[in-house]
């Protein structure tokens, strides 16, 4: 699903994810004076960092979609679902790769990685219950003591 | 080489919004879901 969507989700999670022991960190590698107009506009409960030459990106072998991939009918009907719903593109800024895949990964408190999900096309993302449940796995506080 | 189930993360650094420098370990002390954006769209 796009980001706003995704993180939308995860803020709708928030309290499950810090119940579990766990915080969230979100990168992108839109620069930071434009994570910063963004974030004036659109408050996030959770930290947002930048990362414009893509870094971490290559350190988690992110890779890049196709624009063909947004022709899938799967990812049109999430598209649809979302505009549907009152969700709306964004111009995506100058110099930013719009074929950029993100990704969700929980790093557990030994700074190990202990869950991966790379997007395979851009409207892939892991199911939040998921998030949850490796956030409680990788060594937070279960939720029912 | 990508990075697997129990590899250990390198200390990344981000620049926050403002700027200034952010390391990955300092917010490592708990387990951290960290979200990989396609943008901010």
């Amino acid at each position: 699903m796009p980001c706003r969507a995704h993180l939308g989700e995860v803020s709708d999670c928030l309290d499950d994810i810090r119940a579990a022991g766990g915080d969230v960190l979100v990168a992108s590698f839109t620069g930071p004076a434009k994570v910063r107009a963004y974030l004036e506009r659109h408050p996030l409960p959770f930290p947002v960092v930048s990362d414009p030459e893509l870094a971490a990106y290559r350190a988690f072998s992110l890779g890049r979609t196709g624009w063909s991939s947004f022709f899938r009918l799967d990812v049109l009907a999430r598209y649809l679902k979302l505009i549907a719903s009152g969700w709306r593109p964004w111009k995506v800024g100058e110099g930013e790769d719009v074929l950029q895949l993100g990704g969700d990964f929980v790093i557990d408190r030994s700074g190990r990685v202990a869950y991966a999900y790379r997007s395979k096309v851009a409207t892939d993302r892991p199911p939040t219950r998921e998030l949850v449940e490796a956030v409680r796995n990788a060594g937070g506080k279960p939720l029912r003591e | 080489m990508a990075l697997k189930i129990g590899d250990v993360v390198p200390d990344l650094t981000f620049q926050r919004p403002d700027g200034s420098a952010f390391r990955l370990s300092e917010v490592t002390a708990r387990p951290l879901l960290l979200i990989f954006l396609r943008h901010l769209a």
